[in-house]
């Protein structure tokens, strides 16, 4: 059975991706770590590796295209499956969505019903739906069938395809479900960073004089994660931050403090998973988390103000390189210089 | 088999169940002498007699309460109510007397009377003809309400209506008397309660009534055309009616569009739509849509009248948008 190359989601808030270059052609024999094509979003361009060994019987669209985050855009087959294969690329796509008749305007309209052919129905599904409080938006017997099949229909928002979910979604939930049972949890990729943050006390005492210490430090650790994660990832709307301190085993999310100062900030609860998850290990002898899975960034801040250690862990098929180490970046430039943050 | 018109079907139920029983008779308005309501009715006071296919003064309320009194007493009498549109003046009589009767009296009294109406827009009648007010009578305990969709099926259900012995209105639709369709010469009675499978598919149900059964196997055709399989159900009669093949059709194709000539707020299609949300949730892979008559008067413009009903068109398109999974009705 061949199988559906999709264009991947590279980055968290991408819908399409466009490509660059197809470093193979229809009938080429390809492993499954072969880059196939490059990829640019709107961040990066990336090379795209293949995945599954096998050959590539088509490819869907030309070099050039921008395609929509989930779409088949080529095909790879086994052996059985040679026969399949098409040279040349496929003819452009037709418009997407067909013009019907411009009514003739002085036209009396019909005496009787007559069978008109009915209005075109859009072939693509309409745009993604935004997350209602992180509701995943699926039929009730997709859900049904999910739960019986114990498949976590969230996967597919993760992976960018675009709600609501129905029966026929679930294919590609298996087929993502069973990518990462495979291979176990996808990789775990981590970043470090150490930075001084002498400077962090001056805005301590500055903007949060009010309150104890401890809520001073982890309102401005998930202050910062924020507005990096936001400015980062362009993400113009709510910014759903946990953080947790093991030495006091306190636990407590924020919404929105992204943008500007510290006095945004709002506690809240978190339906589903935070965009980012801070560890605050600071005061202790820790000097980072390397976690062994991460659904969502985690970031581990540790050390103690003049030597900051940062490490930053991710899941590169969730978050690219490029982007973590960017979020990095940006944070740690505000431990360095909290003014950055302020203006 | 031979093909009659759904009006000649109907002439032939009332015939031979008034060979069969003497108890029955007919009354209404210009039924005999003064000619018959869209010649449905030739021929029986030839055949019955003046005593027992009775032209009434045109006063329905006044027949129609001569009517359950006479029900209650051992009789066994049809109303011919011109007009579906009428139903409002006879709702005392019919909602107030022949449906409580039974249960008011423990049981010592039984009304086995039958109202003969009509429904259906698009024959140019304007606001005050053109109807389909069964929603309101299904909406009474102790009726019951049958609404056949071709000649078969008018002759079965008025036959098993005749004998049933509780009031039953049984609506047909008044574009239709000239229709034929295939009826047995030898007797049959349709029982209450068995919807009917027209068409057998699998990616959605089509649920409709009386004049819309036709529109939606045209659906059907259009749909199929478009390789997209829809399963067409009557459910002949909507009270009593018949859940376990509805439900285990919506079960099997996941999806359903309840397609009625009714009023669609509040209505038939609204009903149904709910009993399948209530007992087929976690089958659904789409919501369940109603699609009924608009809610506005029946106009009499033809151009605007025509817009104002369900057709295979719109069937259609609702149908598509099912099966392609798009976001119905997004908040």
């Amino acid at each position: 059975m061949p199988h559906d190359v999709i264009m991947p989601a590279l980055g968290m808030a991408q819908d399409t991706g466009l490509i660059v270059a197809w470093h193979k052609k229809p009938g080429d024999r390809i492993a499954a770590d072969d880059v196939l094509m490059e990829v640019e979003t709107d961040k990066a361009t990336m090379e795209v590796p293949a995945g599954v060994e096998g050959t590539l019987l088509n490819i869907l669209f030309e070099a050039g295209t921008a395609v929509p985050v989930g779409d088949v855009i080529a095909h790879i087959g086994d052996e059985g499956d040679a026969d399949l294969v098409v040279e040349a690329p496929a003819a452009p796509e037709p418009a997407r969505t067909a013009t019907p008749p411009e009514p003739v305007a002085d036209e009396a309209p019909p005496p009787t019903t007559t069978i008109e052919s009915p209005k075109p129905v859009k072939p693509f599904k309409p745009a993604p739906v935004e997350d209602v409080a992180g509701k995943v938006l699926a039929s009730p017997k997709s859900r049904r069938l999910a739960l019986q099949e114990g498949l976590d229909l969230g996967m597919l928002a993760r992976a960018g395809i675009p709600q609501p979910y129905h029966v026929s979604d679930l294919q590609t939930l298996r087929e993502i479900a069973a990518k990462q049972t495979n291979f176990g949890a996808a990789p775990v990729t981590s970043l470090e960073a150490e930075v001084e943050g002498a400077a962090l006390k001056d805005l301590r005492g500055m903007s949060i004089g009010k309150d104890e210490a401890v809520l001073a430090d982890e309102a401005i650790w998930a202050a910062f994660a924020a507005s990096s994660y936001a400015t980062i990832l362009g993400i113009s709307d709510i910014v759903r931050v946990k953080i947790v301190t093991p030495a006091t085993g306190r636990e407590a999310h924020y919404l929105n403090p992204h943008v500007g100062g510290i006095s945004r900030l709002n506690g809240g609860e978190i339906e589903g998973l935070p965009d980012i998850w801070v560890v605050d290990l600071t005061g202790g002898h820790a000097t980072g988390l390397r976690p062994g899975t991460a659904e969502t960034p985690i970031l581990s801040v540790a050390g103690r103000p003049g030597a900051y250690r940062l490490v930053l862990s991710f899941r590169e098929d969730l978050l690219d390189l490029d982007t973590a180490y960017a979020l990095l970046e940006a944070f740690a430039a505000r431990v360095d210089q909290p003014l950055l943050h302020i203006f | 088999m031979r093909e009659i018109t759904l009006s000649k079907a109907v002439n032939e139920a009332i015939a031979e169940e008034m060979r069969r029983d003497p108890a029955i008779f007919l009354l209404g308005e210009d039924v005999a002498e003064a000619g018959t309501p869209f010649k449905v009715l030739s021929g029986l006071v030839e055949e019955f007699g003046p005593d027992r296919i009775i032209d009434t003064p045109i006063s329905e309320p006044g027949f129609m309460g001569l009517a359950v009194g006479a029900a209650m007493t051992g009789s066994r009498p049809i109303v011919d109510l011109m007009f579906g549109d009428f139903l409002f003046l006879i709702m005392d009589q019919l909602c107030n007397q022949a449906a409580k009767t039974h249960y008011m009296s423990g049981g010592k009294l039984t009304v086995p009377l039958v109202v003969r109406t009509n429904l259906g827009a698009t024959r140019r009648s304007a606001a005050q003809h053109s109807q389909s007010l069964h929603a309101l009578v299904a909406h009474i305990p102790g009726l019951k309400v049958a609404l056949p969709s071709s000649a078969y099926e008018a002759k079965g259900l008025l036959k098993t209506a005749i004998r049933d012995n509780s009031p039953v209105v049984i609506f047909e639709d008044k574009l239709m008397y000239n229709d034929k369709a295939p009826v047995p010469e030898e007797e049959y009675l349709i029982p209450f309660g068995q919807a009917k499978i027209l068409r057998e598919g699998e990616d959605l149900t089509l649920i409709a009534t009386s004049s819309m059964v036709q529109v939606a196997q045209k659906a059907a055709d259009l749909l199929a055309a478009d390789g997209i399989s829809a399963e067409v159900i009557d459910p002949r009669t909507i009270v009593p009616l018949d859940e376990d093949t509805l439900l285990a059709s919506v079960k099997k194709t996941s999806r359903a569009i309840v397609i009625d000539e009714g009023h669609q707020s509040f209505g038939v299609t609204a009903e149904i739509a709910s009993r399948l949300n209530e007992k087929a949730f976690y089958h659904l892979d789409a919501p369940v849509l109603r699609m009924g008559a608009m809610d506005v008067p029946v106009p009499f413009t033809p151009a605007l009248e025509d817009l104002t009903v369900p057709t295979p068109e719109k069937v259609v398109e609702q149908a598509k948008r099912l099966v392609a999974g798009d976001m119905i009705h997004a908040a």
